[in-house]
């Protein structure tokens, strides 16, 4: 495995069975050109993440205490909507306005306190894989009781 | 060609350069940290778990008979509103731990550490609460299909969450016993991830089990 991933050029193509000879020189640019061609697809490759270091270059503590708060206020509005008489809304309406605010929540916490935003876009991709999976075993039993 | 290749797989720099340089060999070369996703690909099979017990409580509570005891004759959403404040504030002590790991302010990790362990228990200690209420109110485990598929999905979260503290527990132990620095930053960071979780799983479970209309 260890062996695999070491051989990753700045393509991203593999070469486990490559010999020696040959992973060394796919393992280190052999030329400027080769040199600037990585930087640029590394370049690519990071701007999504900002960053395609894991370890660095994460929110202050200020910018976290803020992403605090404005979870704090929305579970604030999510709580409210318990209370008839403060709003007037319809199940519906209260049914959309709460899953809005669930699904911001969540989004708020991946992204600042689990650093999907600044982290490798490889994480994101996993939980999301997981999420849908998730949503498809809630499709799957829907089908099991013949919701449908 | 052939006598470049064989000039380069000779060098000392051909040899090291697999490993990014700056990185422990664990990292793979994009700089993605194998036990980072590691815990990425757990997290990941844990939605299928919370996604099934989810969908078991969504589709069992309608079928509860007429008559029997249901979610609006016991829940108290001030009360756990409350609980909600408490997890959630939680995941920001966490965050400002591994903050401070990372600066190497160990001091101030270990204070933000307990404190998110302590907001944990706090959070179980409503639970546990929450739970001998209902069962006093009549509801226990298998008093009907909606009962069971509640203690199910809390009681899970509940186990996640305690095993959550004993995590932090055992990073501030690491930490006092000089085997957990700022140079295993990315340790805490792990635990933060997990930690995390667990409280987004309580974003949905609240939303859904506790707030949407009956």
């Amino acid at each position: 495995m260890t062996d695999t991933l070491t051989t990753e050029t700045s393509q991203g193509e593999t070469s486990p069975g490559a010999v020696a000879d040959e992973t060394a020189v796919q393992t280190q640019p052999a030329t400027e050109a080769d040199a600037a061609n990585a930087g640029a697809d590394q370049t690519a490759e990071a701007q999504p993440d900002q960053h395609t270091d894991d370890s660095h270059a994460h929110p202050s503590d200020w910018q976290y205490i803020k992403i605090a708060l404005l979870l704090a206020l929305l579970t604030a509005i999510e709580v409210f909507t318990y209370f008839e008489s403060v709003h007037n809304l319809s199940d519906a309406a209260l049914f959309v306005s709460l899953t809005v605010l669930m699904v911001l929540k969540f989004g708020y916490v991946a992204a600042w306190f689990m650093h999907l935003k600044f982290d490798s876009l490889l994480f994101r991709r996993v939980f999301q894989v997981g999420i849908v999976m998730a949503l498809g075993v809630y499709i799957a039993m829907l089908t099991a009781f013949e919701i449908w | 060609m052939a006598a470049d290749q064989v000039a380069l797989a000779t060098t000392p720099q051909a040899v090291s350069q697999p490993q990014v340089a700056g990185h422990s060999p664990s990292m793979i070369p994009k700089g993605v940290s194998n036990n980072k996703l590691l815990m990425w690909l757990f997290l990941g099979s844990e939605c299928l778990l919370f996604g099934a017990l989810i969908s078991s409580y969504l589709l069992l509570k309608e079928r509860l008979p007429e008559g029997e005891i249901g979610p609006e004759d016991v829940f108290d959403i001030p009360f756990t509103s409350v609980s909600s404040f408490v997890l959630l504030l939680s995941s920001l002590t966490m965050v400002l731990a591994l903050s401070n790991m990372s600066r190497g302010d160990e001091h101030r990790f270990r204070v933000w550490t307990v404190a998110t362990a302590l907001l944990g228990a706090t959070f179980i200690a409503g639970q546990v609460y929450e739970f001998s209420v209902f069962y006093e109110e009549g509801l226990g485990y298998t008093t009907n299909i909606f009962s069971s598929a509640f203690y199910s999905l809390t009681g899970f979260h509940g186990a996640h969450v305690t095993i959550g503290i004993v995590m932090l527990m055992s990073l501030v132990v690491l930490n006092l016993r000089g085997r957990l620095g700022p140079d295993r930053a990315e340790v805490v960071e792990i635990v933060g991830l997990y930690w995390h979780f667990v409280d987004i799983i309580w974003i949905l479970i609240f939303t859904i089990v506790y707030l949407f209309p009956q």
